[in-house]
C-alpha cells in the first residue's frame, strides 16, 4: 500500500447553493442593520455560526483521512478504466461524502465508518503504457450542508504501482495472431493424473483438489491449495511472441501481442506469451490479467511528460 | 417508508413554520401547500405534476398568486407576503427533485421566519428558529446523504439517517453558543435608517388609557405578559400592587372616562418608597407603569410635560425598559385640579344624582364610607359578562340602580361619580393590579388579564386609594377585582417567565447602549486579570440564584451527557456480539485468567481444581459467550452465575496456573504465521 502525505493547499469551491446562502446572510445582515431588529439580528449571527461551524465540519470531515493506491492495478486503457482508491479512516467517527477527484473525474462514498476503509473507483484512462503517473488528487467533501465544496490536494506517490496495458493494434486481432505458431499440446490425453501441483492465481475452483489441501492455519491464513495435474487432451496453443516482429519498433510489438491475447481471451483458446522478460501462458480469460500487467511492465518505456505520455 | 423520509420532514418545517407565523399564516393558501405536501408523499402525484411541464407549472403558479393579489386585503402587506409565501412553498414542495429544490424550499422558510419576526419578538419564536433550523439542517444531510446512496445503488440505512441526526444535534449544541457570540459582537447603529417597529402582532400592548368596558373586557381574557418588574422597597402583598398606569380626570358620559385636558399638577414630590426596574413587553407603548404614586422615573425616552400619569412624549415601539421611584399617597390638590375631579356631565341621569344625594355624609370622609360601605353591600356581585335582560350592555344608571353586576370599570366609574356628585374631588385610574412572583428571577410578572380600574379620591389632606370592585368570582381567579392574586407561580411557568425576562433582557432589548456597556466591563474584567488584581465586574448575576452550585450542575449536566453519548456512540459502534466476546474474557480475567488468546481458558479452567460438572458448564458458558455464533445477555447472565460460584470456592483453588497461562510454543508460531 502507498500511503502519503498530503499538501497544505485546501481548494475551496462555494457551490450553488452556498452563493444563495451567502447572498441570503448579506441580505437579511443588511435589514438587520438598517433595521436594528434584533431578531435579524439573532438570524444572521445563526446564519454567520452556521457559515463558520460547517466550515469546520468539513474540515473535520477530511482530517486523517489517508489516501492509498491499492498495489498492482492495471489499467486496460478502454474507456471503463477505473482507479481503484482506498481512503482510510484511521479516526474514531466516521467520514461522510467523501469525494476523490483524479483530473475532472470523481467518485464519492457516502459514508466511511470509523477505523474503517472504503475502496472508490475513478473512472480514469492513461494516456501512455508503463508506470502511471497519477496527476494531482484531491481528496473533498460536501459535508455538511453541501454550501462549499472543500477538499485538500493530495501529492501522488512518485512510483505508484499502478500500470497501464498497450493499446490493441488497429490491424485486428486476426491479422495479429497471423503468422504466431500454434503449437499442438504435449499430453496424450488419457486423464491419467501426473502429480500435485499448487494451485495457480485464475485456475478454476473445479481442480482443486480439496482433500490435499493444507488447511492447518485455519481462517487466519489463506489455505494451500492443491490441484492434481492431469494429462490433457490434446490442445492447439496459440504463441504470442515478440520476437516474431522483428521490423516493428518495441511499442507496436507490444501493441499487436495486445491485440493476440485479446482475440485468443475472447476465443477461450489456450495461449503463450514470449516477452523478453519471461513467457506467460493461460487459457482463454485465465491468466490473462497477469500476461497484460506483463505487457504494461515490459520495458522500455517512453519518456512520460507531466504524467501524460505519447503512444 | 424511506421515500417519505424529505416530505415527512418539510411537513415539519411548515408546521412550525405556521406556528412560528401565528394568526398571520391562518390563510387559504396554507391549505394550498397542505395538499401538495401531502401529494409529495405519492412519488406518482409528484411525476404526474412534473409531467406537465415547466411552462404550465409557472403560469398555473402565476395565475394562483393573481388570485392570492385579488382576495388579500389591500395594504396590509404582511398577510399578503404570506400568503404569497404559503403559495410559492407550495408549488415549490411539488417540484422537489433534488437538492436544489430542497435549498429553494429552505429559503423560503427562511423568509417565513424573517417574516414572523416581523410580527413578534417573544421567546417561543426563537424556539421556532431554532426547531426550524434544527429540521432545515437535518433536511439537508438527508437530502445529500439520500442522493448519494441512491446513485451508488445502495440501499439507505436508518442507522446513517440516526448518524446524521445526532450530528445536527451536536452541531447545534456548538451552534448556539457561536450564535450568542456573534449577536453580542455584531455592531449596532444608534439611529437605525429604517425604524422596523415590532410588527403588527405586537403593535397594541393591551392597555388603553380610558375607561371603556368593551375594551377592558377582552383585555382580561388576555394572559400576555405586560410587563415584568423587579421590586426594591417595602415588600408588598400581591393584592396591594397597583400600577398605575393612565389617570382619568374627564367624565365623558357615565362609563366612558378619558385623560381629559391635564389640569395643572402640583408637580411630584414626596418620599421615594418603592423603586421599580420594569421592563414593558414589546408593543406601541405610551404610557409607563408605577406602583401607588408615581414620583419619579429614569427612562431613555423623554416624557410628555404636564401629565399627571407617566406619559411619553412620543409613542415607543418595541421592549421599553425603565426605573421608576414610587411614594404612598400624594398630598396636594391644586385648584385646578380640583375643579377637574368634581366635573360631572350634565347628561347624567338624574336618579343617579339621587342616589347620591342619598349616600351624602356630614364630610367627605364620612361621605367616602357611606358610599364604600354602600358599595360593599351583598346586593353587588363581580361579573365580565352583561347581566342578563342586557344583552348590549348596561349602562351606568343600569349599573348602579338596577343590576350591581359588572367588573372595575363599573364599580370605578360608579364610585368615582357618586363621589363628585357629592363634592368629594375624584379621579379614576386605569392600570394594572396585582402580579406573579417569579422567584427563579426576583421579578414580577404583571398580566395583561390583571389590567383594573380604581379611584383616588381627596379627603384629609391627600389623595386615597379606594377599591371597592368586590373579590374575583372563582372561575376568574387570577382576574382584578380585589382577589388575593397568587404570588407563586408553578415551577414550569417560573422557568418559562424568566427565561423570558432574560430574552428580553438580553436579545430584544440589546440595544448599543447595552452592547457598549457589556464590551466596556469586558475590557475592565480583562484588564484587571492581566494586573494580577481582583476582578471586579458590574454583571448582574440574576437574583437569588447561588452563583457556584449553578456553574457547578452545569458542568456536570454538560459533562454527564459528554460522557453519557461518548459512551452511547462507542457503544453503538462496536458489534453488540464482539461486544458480548469482550466482556466474557473482562470477566474472565477479573478471576484470574492471564492469558486471554483464543482457547488458553480452557486450559485455564483444566488447571482449577472444581467439581467436573461446574467446570463443563463454565466451558459451556465461556464457549457460547466467546466462540458462540450469538452471544447475548442471557449467556452473559448464566457465565456471570456461574464465575461467582468460582468465587465461593477457597481461595487459592482457582488462581492463575503459571506452567499453564504460559503459551505453548507451537501455538505461537502458529499465531504468528
Amino acid at each position: 500500500m502507498l500511503g502519503f502525505r498530503n499538501r497544505q493547499r485546501r481548494p475551496v469551491k462555494l457551490s450553488g447553493a452556498g452563493k444563495l446562502f451567502v447572498v441570503l446572510t448579506l441580505a437579511v445582515g443588511f435589514a438587520a442593520v438598517n433595521t436594528g431588529n434584533n431578531m435579524l439580528f439573532l438570524l444572521v449571527s445563526m446564519m454567520l455560526s452556521l457559515m463558520i461551524l460547517s466550515g469546520l465540519a468539513a474540515l473535520l470531515n477530511l482530517l486523517f483521512l489517508q489516501v492509498e493506491f491499492p498495489a498492482g492495478q492495471l489499467l486496460s486503457r478502454s474507456p471503463d478504466d477505473c482507479i481503484q482508491v482506498r481512503v482510510r479512516n484511521p479516526r474514531r467517527w466516521s467520514a461522510w461524502l467523501v469525494e476523490v477527484r483524479v483530473d475532472k473525474q470523481f467518485s464519492r462514498s457516502s459514508r466511511i465508518p470509523a477505523q474503517d476503509s472504503g475502496i472508490l473507483r475513478i473512472p480514469w484512462q492513461a494516456q501512455a503504457r508503463g508506470p502511471v503517473t497519477l496527476p494531482s488528487v484531491l481528496l473533498g467533501s460536501a459535508f455538511p450542508f453541501a454550501f462549499v465544496w472543500r477538499a485538500k490536494e493530495i501529492s501522488p506517490p512518485n512510483a505508484p504501482d499502478l500500470w497501464a496495458a498497450p493499446l490493441a493494434s488497429e490491424m485486428g486481432a486476426e491479422m495479429s495472431i497471423q503468422g504466431q505458431e500454434q503449437e499442438k499440446g504435449s499430453g496424450h490425453g488419457t486423464g491419467d493424473p501426473l502429480g500435485l501441483r499448487p494451485h495457480l492465481p485464475n485456475e478454476e475452483l473445479h481442480r482443486i483438489h480439496w482433500r490435499r489441501s493444507d488447511w492447518r492455519a485455519g481462517l487466519d491464513l489463506p489455505p494451500r491449495l492443491t490441484v492434481l495435474e492431469r494429462e490433457r487432451e490434446q490442445e492447439p496453443c496459440i504463441l504470442l511472441d515478440y520476437d516474431a516482429w522483428s521490423r516493428l519498433s518495441h511499442e507496436e510489438r507490444l501493441q499487436r501481442l495486445r491485440a493476440g491475447l485479446e482475440s485468443v481471451q475472447r476465443a477461450g483458446q489456450r495461449w503463450q506469451l514470449r516477452l523478453p522478460a519471461g513467457i506467460w501462458q493461460g487459457k482463454g480469460r485465465r491468466g490473462y490479467q497477469l500476461a497484460l500487467l506483463a505487457l504494461s511492465q515490459q520495458g522500455p518505456f517512453l519518456e512520460l511528460t507531466a504524467g501524460v505520455g505519447k503512444n | 417508508m424511506k421515500s417519505a423520509i424529505i416530505p415527512g420532514l418539510l411537513l415539519l418545517l411548515g408546521v412550525v413554520l405556521f406556528l412560528a407565523l401565528g394568526s398571520l399564516a391562518w390563510q387559504w393558501p396554507v391549505l394550498l401547500w397542505l395538499l401538495s405536501n401531502l401529494l409529495i408523499f405519492s412519488s406518482r402525484w409528484q411525476q404526474a405534476w412534473l409531467h406537465r411541464g415547466g411552462f404550465f407549472r409557472f403560469f398555473l403558479l402565476l395565475a394562483v398568486l393573481v388570485a392570492v393579489f385579488l382576495s388579500s386585503p389591500w395594504g396590509n402587506w404582511l398577510a399578503l407576503g404570506t400568503a404569497v409565501l404559503w403559495t410559492v412553498l407550495a408549488f415549490k414542495v411539488l417540484e422537489l427533485r433534488g437538492m436544489r429544490d430542497l435549498m429553494q424550499i429552505a429559503a423560503l422558510v427562511l423568509l417565513g421566519m424573517g417574516l414572523a419576526a416581523w410580527i413578534r419578538v417573544d421567546l417561543a419564536l426563537g424556539l421556532y428558529f431554532l426547531a426550524e433550523l434544527f429540521l432545515l439542517l437535518l433536511a439537508l444531510l438527508w437530502q445529500t446523504y439520500i442522493e448519494q446512496r441512491q446513485q451508488e445503488g445502495r440501499l439507505i440505512l436508518g442507522s446513517d439517517l440516526l448518524r446524521l441526526a445526532f450530528f445536527d444535534l451536536f452541531f447545534l449544541l456548538f451552534l448556539l453558543p457561536m450564535m450568542a457570540l456573534l449577536f453580542v459582537l455584531l455592531p449596532r447603529t444608534p439611529t437605525p435608517l429604517w425604524h422596523w417597529g415590532v410588527g403588527a402582532a405586537n403593535a397594541q400592548s393591551g392597555f388603553a388609557p380610558e375607561l371603556d368596558p368593551q375594551h377592558i373586557e377582552q383585555l382580561q381574557l388576555d394572559p400576555a405578559v405586560a410587563f415584568r418588574a423587579q421590586i426594591t422597597g417595602p415588600a408588598l402583598l400581591p393584592a396591594d400592587l397597583y400600577w398605575v398606569g393612565a389617570v382619568l380626570w374627564q367624565d365623558d358620559g357615565g362609563l366612558h372616562w378619558l385623560p381629559g385636558p391635564t389640569p395643572p399638577e402640583c408637580g411630584r414630590s414626596g418620599a421615594r418608597i418603592w423603586q421599580q426596574q420594569i421592563i414593558v413587553s414589546p408593543g406601541r407603548h405610551r404610557y409607563l407603569f408605577a406602583l401607588e404614586t408615581p414620583l419619579d422615573v429614569d427612562s431613555p425616552m423623554p416624557l410628555a410635560s404636564g401629565t399627571t400619569s407617566l406619559t411619553l412624549a412620543h409613542a415607543v415601539d418595541g421592549p421599553l425598559r425603565y426605573r421608576a421611584w414610587s411614594g404612598r399617597a400624594a398630598s396636594c390638590l391644586t385648584a385646578g385640579e380640583k375643579t377637574a375631579a368634581l366635573q360631572v356631565p350634565a347628561s347624567l341621569s338624574p336618579e343617579i344624582r339621587v342616589l347620591a344625594q342619598q349616600l351624602r355624609g356630614q364630610n367627605s370622609q364620612e361621605t367616602v364610607q357611606r358610599i364604600v360601605r354602600w358599595f360593599r353591600g351583598p346586593s353587588f356581585r363581580y361579573s365580565l359578562h352583561s347581566p342578563p335582560g342586557y344583552p348590549r350592555g348596561q349602562t351606568l344608571a343600569d349599573f348602579l340602580l338596577r343590576t350591581h353586576t359588572g367588573f372595575c370599570e363599573y364599580y370605578a366609574a360608579g364610585l368615582a361619580t357618586l363621589l363628585r356628585l357629592d363634592g368629594v374631588p375624584a379621579r379614576v385610574v386605569v392600570g394594572y393590579r396585582g402580579g406573579e412572583y417569579d422567584s427563579l428571577g426576583g421579578f414580577w410578572q404583571v398580566r395583561q388579564s390583571m389590567a383594573h380600574a380604581w379611584v383616588q379620591a381627596w379627603f384629609g389632606g391627600r389623595w386615597h386609594r379606594l377599591d371597592v370592585t368586590p373579590a374575583a368570582t372563582p372561575s376568574n381567579a387570577s382576574v382584578s377585582g380585589g382577589s388575593a392574586l397568587a404570588a407563586q407561580l408553578p415551577w414550569g411557568s417560573r422557568l418559562w417567565g424568566w427565561l423570558q425576562w432574560h430574552w428580553l433582557n438580553w436579545v430584544i432589548d440589546f440595544s448599543p447602549e447595552k452592547q457598549r456597556t457589556l464590551w466596556r466591563m469586558a475590557g475592565e474584567d480583562l484588564q484587571s486579570a492581566s494586573h494580577h488584581s481582583p476582578i471586579q465586574h458590574n454583571f448582574q448575576w440574576p437574583n437569588k440564584l447561588p452563583r457556584l452550585p449553578i456553574i457547578l450542575l452545569l458542568i456536570l449536566i454538560l459533562g454527564g451527557l459528554a460522557l453519557g453519548l461518548g459512551r452511547w456512540f462507542r457503544e453503538r459502534r462496536q458489534d453488540r456480539r464482539q461486544r458480548y466476546r469482550e466482556r466474557a474474557i473482562t470477566l474472565l480475567r477479573k478471576k484470574g485468567l492471564a492469558d486471554c488468546r483464543p482457547g488458553m481458558e480452557f486450559l485455564w479452567l483444566e488447571s482449577l481444581p472444581l467439581d467436573p460438572a461446574l467446570r463443563c458448564r463454565l466451558g459451556e458458558a465461556i464457549a457460547r459467550q466467546r466462540y458462540g455464533p450469538s452471544p447475548d445477555a442471557a449467556g452473559e447472565r448464566a457465565l456471570k452465575e456461574l464465575l461467582k460460584v468460582l468465587a465461593k470456592a477457597p481461595a487459592g483453588d482457582h488462581g492463575p496456573d503459571k506452567s499453564v497461562d504460559r503459551p505453548a510454543a507451537g501455538w505461537q508460531d502458529d499465531g504468528q504465521q
